[in-house]
């Protein structure tokens, strides 16, 4: 508030001690000069703020002065002559005194409004500043001013850009809608004002003037103040503000002294916003004339190529010219070369001619080649059956388990084995079937039969089945047909059976109609179902042997896939002809036509499948995979306090993996996609995975590799089973371990346990082998973390005695070490017979590796880093990764695992391999596993050593060679071994990752004995070492 | 949301103008999502977007390689690169030889859309000087998409309208108020 | 112009027999650029139809390399975007530092431009146990690369780029110039290794320290762009860096949860060390 401070206790006080000092004064005798002290209140009337004060003080002492004077007891017999001057003496300093007061007062006050008008200036002067629009400046000075000065309303115009009107660009306490928006300079109060440029007050308002409302009613302002903004003599705004009272000079003068910088303020956020504007418009401006340059260059370039053009077409027509003249002379030519070729034309034909001859000898060689394989067919069919009959009989017997010493799952087993043989036997059966009619040793033989008895014999087979899937079966028999006709009864019937066969087969529920009428002068028989319907696609294929429609179709629905052809075959053997009806979930009509007699043939309708197939439906999904029939614990899961999530589509396995869970009190749910895995691993949040390789969806190395991506799932530990060995790249990505299946119950037990066990560990500990003191102080700080336990050792032994006792999930070492170099110390850790635990090793170091160096690390080691700017960084992120890694790839096991995978391949044993890459990481995976197998190898980074070691040492026995390398590549490297006398047998397989199939043809071409694409898989390279490795060289005496 | 309708728009020398005028004429909620070639030089920026980021209602962009076209969005082709729409209404770019001495190419972006879109498809082309974008408004035109082109009586430089005129007859004829009418509006026109 | 789904059937039949008879894969590329590049080969080898394309293409002899020639685009130059070199030397090099020995992979490097770029940079910048395996699918653009002769016309854009990339001396230390064209200096193509490989048959030959493949993900489709993605993740060891062209990203695919940004503006991406 622009007010001075008033210091309430100043006039009593004064009052009081002149009150006093005149009692005094009354009670003592004239001529004793007590009223001297009336100086006191006068002099503290500076206390005060008013500058009149002193002054109203010194005609208070003045009057209470001569009144003590008058009043005062007399002296008895003295009079002094000059109490009276003095005391006029005293009154007259007294105004002195007053008035010097006073003049202090007053330039006191000055002072203090001047500085406090200073302060609220440069408080205003604050609100206005920084980056700010004329809108939000005129709000930052509303809300000052209602703070500051009270004011109770407040509205801020500010000048449009070149145009005399005013717009408002803030108001505060009043609703927005009631105020003018724009004035025009001159017009109205407020115009006069803009155009005066002085400060104008207005008191005492007509009622119509603006209210104050709050909630609680209205009030009108006692004065309105309107204030010019006023910048360099011109006018840039108007300030309208409300007060309770009229404002007090000081405000008043507040306003003359800052007009003109909140004038200043504003015409600067004005001169910002039209900057702005113009910066968008330059950038418009650039950005078309860029364009415009753009298109200035293209049509210049346009221009350039028109005249290279109309120069083209110039010189074109006078090349012409000489061309005619040319072609003329060719013509001549050409005539003499049309008669040569008729020529060979001629002699093109005869050779035709001879060509067509020996093809049709060819299509003779060919039929019998084919009827030899018949032949040959038929009879293997029939020697298979021989020893399957003997299989199923004994199965029989051993299911029906009459000695009663089998158990209930060994009975199971042999029922399995005695229902697959039937499948199989009915396999060969059609096998031999059809091969017998394609060999044409199926003869026929025609009888007189009655179409009753047929139909009756039929309709008697199938009832059963019928009423079993509770569908209708009819057998209609049109009264126009004869009663009898000549055909092979035998195979009539099995042609029928097929039929209805498969039309029971293939309906769920509806009819199946098996219905003979006479059509063409013969007779036909047709099976119609309401079953699933055959796609026009299909049709065409399902009488083609050992090509059905669609391969689940049959696995859903057993049987071979061969009875339609057969029919196909038997039907022409009786003269006769099959064709099929149908639409895709509507139902199939097969239709069998024969003639009455079976030496003349029937005239057939054409078969109509094609022009009545129906649209085209989508095929359904082959992989369909059906429910596991025994039920696992998700709905119960959570009253275990473990579970496990058990990935297998193979039931019976399945089943086995769950009741071992169970048995180690793991609550079980088991997955049999991968698909359904992952959902079930991100929603049930499993303690553990077991997760078999091969899945009908994807591969679980896909699952293992989404599993470990994704951060909800990525911690649980994963046990992989697969009867492919993957067991390397599993580990890599993350498995915890690996088993290869067959697997004895005993491994997954072990696994599980390991599984559980993992569970439990939880503080990482990390061993920092480091000589010098600041630099392993700094990892052991980089690396430290409340999960974390470090323990810093100096020297090798020292880390050796750490490791002798305990296990650590990480080790990070220096290679340069007091005691041993890092080389030996990881040489002695890794030592098929060593005591130490070998935890994954980071190597952090300030040498300059050479290659060879580089390369021997890697076999212990797939972290090497190089001190430097970035190493720390590195180091972090290497050190979390094992770290993180550590639940599911614990150390012991690894050992244990390349334990086993050693001497499962004897025949590699001390072999020796030379194995040219340049690849370190492929190196170090193919030397690891090829020495797991007892081979011995060597290496070479590109061709050029290659040949070298080729050379050097005659032990080789057989080179892996990659294509792609620095220096000399593989085709070449391969080329110059092949000229080599001693090594021209030298057996190649060449390693590349091109999937081009002629790359294989080039890689053969430049000497390899075989090839093998990348990504390398052991299996198939085992197999191919096992083709081309030679046998062992004996030693000759 | 993915686009289900394509505005494909080509301008040359005096396209910053006639753009601002097309491009905040579209109005939301849209299936529609917006493609532009505008002819700049290789290595100068791309100040497009910041332009008319504040001035329309679509978001605005510069297209990247293998991006799934939004409704809602302009795609302004980068400078130096060829800016096509694929089958699957993803955005490719490409650094294939220019056509029509320019890349982007006008004739690029049209093609493509046709081919891919057909009907899906409305051309609009501004104001420029050269021939780029009348084969490929010809185009959307066969495959039944509409277009539109700026009269050229009304465009700063008249020749590529012109030439696109030459060689058909457009659904519109349009200045460039008439323009904004029509764009304004075009979401609610029924699905082709 | 014709039908666009006859041509689009004619398309993906003459693909179809690129690939079957040649096994260049061109079917997950985009569609709109191949369709353009096949129309231009239809003018040049006077094709009425595509089908008349792949005609000439089964039965005539050696007309596959031509035809190649046209399905591959090859836009390039010495130190193309500068910015792109300089973020490398000041963003990845320190780290690549901390590797004994480092191999780099250009996928797609056409007629070798970017190779020489980046081993002028390499060998400036202290590197010697480094390899190069520089690749692309056309092995006529490989024999251009490995001659290392470039026309004289680019040498003034190439010097200047050259120092916006960092380079610390002047590229005419690098080459011999003669009868309008540049010889540049054969040590430094002695470290990297040519050889063809297609991104969209091939597998992962090495493991890499730093990929660069800059524009040629902009020709494929989105399938084909997770294919290498997945290829260069898998080639790529913990920690190791990605480049690619400026417009082009992993942000789109699904591989992009296993790259952190570098430099986003140069499209540098490093593989995450940690799943």
């Amino acid at each position: 508030m622009l007010k001075l401070e008033k210091k309430p206790w100043v006039i009593p006080l004064i009052v009081i001690i002149s009150a006093l000092i005149f009692a005094l004064d009354l009670n003592t005798k004239k001529g004793s000069s007590e009223y001297i002290f009336y100086f006191i209140p006068v002099a503290l009337t500076f206390l005060h703020s008013s500058s009149f004060f002193p002054f109203l003080i010194s005609t208070l002492t003045t009057l209470l002065s001569i009144t003590g004077y008058l009043l005062s007891p007399v002296a008895t017999g003295f009079v002094n002559p000059f109490a009276f001057q003095n005391r006029l003496y005293t009154i007259f300093t007294l105004w002195i005194v007053a008035s010097l007061v006073s003049k202090i007062i007053s330039s006191r006050n000055e002072n203090l409004k001047d500085a406090r008008l200073k302060t609220l200036a440069s408080q205003l002067q604050d609100s206005v500043r920084g980056e700010l629009s004329t809108q939000e400046i005129g709000k930052n000075i509303l809300s000052f001013l209602s703070k500051e000065i009270h004011s109770l309303l407040g509205v801020i115009y500010i000048k449009e850009d070149q145009s005399s009107r005013f717009q408002v660009a803030a108001s505060s306490g009043v609703d927005r809608n009631l105020i003018k928006d724009t004035i025009l300079s001159g017009e109205g109060i407020n115009g006069q004002v803009i155009i005066d440029q002085k400060i104008v007050n207005l008191s005492e308002l007509p009622d119509e003037h603006l209210k104050l409302k709050t909630s609680l009613g209205e009030s009108s302002p006692g004065a309105i103040m309107m204030v010019p903004l006023v910048a360099d003599g011109i006018s840039v705004g108007l300030l309208e503000l409300a007060f309770r009272e009229p404002p007090n000079l000081m405000i008043q003068e507040f306003f003359k002294l800052n007009m003109e910088n909140l004038a200043i303020a504003i015409r600067s956020a004005m001169h910002k916003s039209k900057l702005v504007v113009l910066l968008q418009q330059a950038q418009q401006y650039s950005q078309e004339l860029q364009a415009q340059q753009e298109e200035l260059r293209v049509s210049n370039e346009e221009l350039e190529q028109q005249s290279n053009a109309l120069k083209e077409s110039h010189a074109r027509l006078e090349n012409q010219q000489a061309e005619l003249e040319q072609s003329n002379q060719q013509l001549e030519e050409q005539s003499q070369f049309l008669e040569h070729q008729k020529s060979v034309l001629d002699e093109k034909n005869r050779s035709l001619e001879r060509a067509q001859i020996a093809i049709e000898e060819k299509g003779k060689e060919i039929e019998k080649s084919s009827q030899y394989k018949s032949e040959f067919l038929a009879n293997m069919s029939h020697e298979l059956r021989t020893p399957l009959n003997s299989t199923l009989i004994l199965a029989k017997l051993l299911s029906e388990n009459k000695p009663g010493n089998l158990n209930e799952e060994q009975v199971k087993y042999a029922h399995i084995i005695y229902n697959s043989g039937n499948d199989l036997l009915s396999l060969i059966n059609d096998i031999l079937d059809l091969s017998k009619v394609e060999a044409g040793k199926m003869t026929v033989h025609p009888e007189i039969i009655s179409l009753h008895q047929v139909n009756h014999s039929l309709e008697q087979m199938f009832v059963p089945v019928a009423a079993n899937k509770k569908i209708e079966f009819k057998v209609i028999l049109d009264p126009k047909l004869p009663s009898t006709m000549t055909t092979d009864r035998q195979r009539l019937e099995q042609i029928l059976r097929n039929f209805l066969s498969n039309a029971f087969k293939f309906t769920t529920h509806g009819t199946v109609t098996l219905s003979a009428y006479p059509e063409n002068g013969g007779v036909s028989f047709a099976v119609k179902d309401t079953g699933l319907g055959i796609t026009p696609e299909q049709q065409k294929v399902i009488f083609e042997a050992f090509r059905q429609a669609d391969g689940t179709t049959n696995r859903r629905f057993g049987g071979t896939g061969l009875g339609l052809s057969i029919s196909k075959e038997l039907s022409h053997l009786l003269n006769g002809e099959i064709h099929v009806e149908s639409r895709k979930d509507e139902g199939s009509t097969f239709i069998l036509n024969l003639p009455f007699d079976f030496t003349k043939k029937a005239s057939l309708p054409k078969a109509e499948v094609l022009l009545t197939s129906p649209p085209v439906q989508p095929k359904q999904d082959i992989k369909e995979v059906i429910a596991f029939s025994f039920e696992d614990d998700r709905k119960k899961i959570n009253s275990f306090p473990r579970k496990m999530l058990i990935v297998e589509d193979e039931e019976a396995f399945a089943k086995i993996l769950f009741d071992l869970a169970h048995e180690l009190k793991f609550g079980a749910i088991v997955a049999n996609t991968g698909e359904e895995a992952l959902k079930m691993a991100s929603e049930y949040s499993p303690h553990a995975i077991v997760l078999d390789v091969r899945l009908p969806d994807h591969s679980g190395m896909i699952v293992l590799d989404q599993l470990k991506s994704n951060p909800k799932t990525r911690h649980i530990p994963v046990h992989m089973i697969s009867s492919e060995d993957f067991s390397r790249s599993a580990l890599e990505m993350g498995a915890m371990g690996y088993l290869q299946k067959p697997v004895k119950k005993e491994q997954l037990k072990g696994a599980f346990e390991q599984l559980s066990s993992v569970m439990e560990q939880k503080l990482k500990r990390v061993l920092v082998v480091e000589d010098d003191e600041i630099q392993r102080n700094h990892i052991v700080g980089l690396i430290s973390d409340s999960n974390v336990e470090v323990e810093a050792v100096e020297t090798s032994k020292a880390a050796l005695e750490k490791l002798a006792k305990r296990t650590y999930d990480c080790m990070i070492m220096d290679l340069s070490l007091p005691d041993m170099t890092g080389h030996e110390l990881l040489a002695k850790l890794s030592s098929e017979n060593s005591v130490y635990s070998y935890p994954p090793v980071i190597v952090y170091t300030a040498r300059d590796l050479t290659v060879e160096e580089e390369e021997r690390l890697r076999v212990y080691s797939g972290s090497i880093i190089i001190k430097g700017a970035k190493s720390p960084e590195r180091l972090l992120s290497e050190v979390t990764l094992f770290l993180h890694k550590v639940e599911t790839e614990l150390p012991p096991d690894r050992q244990k695992m390349l334990k086993d995978l050693r001497n499962r391949e004897k025949n590699l044993e001390e072999r020796k391999i030379l194995l040219v890459d340049d690849d370190v990481r492929n190196i170090f995976a193919l030397v690891s596993a090829l020495e797991s197998y007892g081979a011995k190898t060597e290496t070479a980074r590109n061709g050029r050593e290659a040949l070298e070691k080729i050379q050097k040492d005659p032990e080789i026995d057989l080179v892996l060679m990659d294509i792609m390398m620095p220096e000399m590549d593989g085709y070449e490297a391969m080329r110059r071994i092949r000229q080599m006398p001693l090594h021209k047998n030298m057996p190649i397989i060449a390693l590349t990752a091109k999937a081009m199939s002629d790359d294989r043809e080039k890689c053969l071409e430049a000497g390899a004995n075989d090839y093998l694409p990348k990504p390398i898989v052991i299996e198939k390279l085992l197999s191919l070492l096992r083709v081309w490795l030679p046998p062992k060289r004996r030693f000759i005496s | 949301m993915k686009a289900n309708r394509f505005v494909v728009v080509g301008a040359s020398a005096g396209g910053v103008d006639a753009l601002k005028y097309v491009l905040p004429s579209f109005k939301t909620p849209s299936d529609y999502a917006v493609m532009v070639v505008l002819h700049l030089p290789a290595k100068g920026p791309n100040l497009i977007p910041s332009l008319f980021e504040s001035i329309c209602d679509f978001k605005i962009k510069e297209a990247e390689s293998g991006e799934l076209c939004e409704a809602q969005t302009i795609y302004i082709a980068p400078p130096d690169y060829h800016l096509s729409l694929e089958r699957d209404a993803t955005l490719s770019l490409s650094n294939e030889p220019a056509l029509n001495f320019s890349r982007p190419s006008i004739d690029v972006l049209f093609e493509s859309a046709a081919f891919s879109q057909q009907d899906k498809i409305t051309g609009v082309l501004l104001t420029g000087a050269n021939q780029d974008g009348a084969k490929g408004i010809a185009l959307i035109h066969k495959e039944g998409g509409t277009t539109l082109v700026q009269d050229p009586k009304s465009a700063e430089y008249p020749a590529m309208p012109q030439a696109a005129l030459e060689i058909i007859k457009p659904t519109h004829i349009l200045n460039l108020d008439q323009l904004k009418n029509f764009l304004s509006e075009i979401h609610k026109r029924p699905l082709p | 112009m014709k039908d666009p789904d006859i041509i689009n059937i004619e398309i993906e039949s003459l693909l179809q027999s690129v690939f079957a008879r040649f096994h260049y894969d061109f079917r997950q590329y985009s569609r709109s650029s191949i369709r353009r590049r096949i129309e231009q080969a239809l003018v040049r080898f006077h094709c009425p139809s595509i089908t008349a394309l792949q005609e000439k293409l089964l039965h005539e002899e050696d007309f596959f390399p031509k035809l190649l020639a046209y399905l591959t685009v090859n836009t390039t130059e010495l130190f193309r975007d500068p910015e792109y070199f300089l973020s490398l030397k000041e963003k990845v090099f320190p780290f690549l530092k901390t590797f004994p020995s480092i191999k780099i992979w250009i996928a797609g490097c056409s007629t070798g431009e970017e190779v020489l770029s980046l081993s002028i940079l390499l060998k400036e910048n202290g590197f010697t146990k480094f390899l190069i395996y520089a690749t692309d699918i056309n092995p006529m653009n490989l024999e251009t690369a490995k001659k290392g002769i470039y026309s004289a016309e680019v040498l003034s854009m190439a010097s200047k780029n050259y120092l916006l990339a960092g380079g610390k001396g002047s590229l005419s230390d690098y080459y011999e110039s003669a009868y309008n064209v540049a010889q540049f200096n054969p040590e430094l193509l002695k470290q990297v290794v040519f050889s063809d490989h297609s991104l969209s048959t091939d597998a992962v030959f090495s493991e890499t320290h730093l990929i660069s493949c800059r524009n040629v993900l902009i020709y494929f489709e989105p399938v084909l762009q997770d294919r290498v993605f997945n290829l260069f993740k898998e080639s790529l060891v913990r920690d190791a860096f990605l480049g690619l062209g400026n417009k082009e990203t992993i942000l789109f695919s699904s591989s992009k949860s296993d790259f952190n940004v570098i430099d986003s503006p140069n499209r540098i991406f490093q593989k995450k060390g940690i799943r």
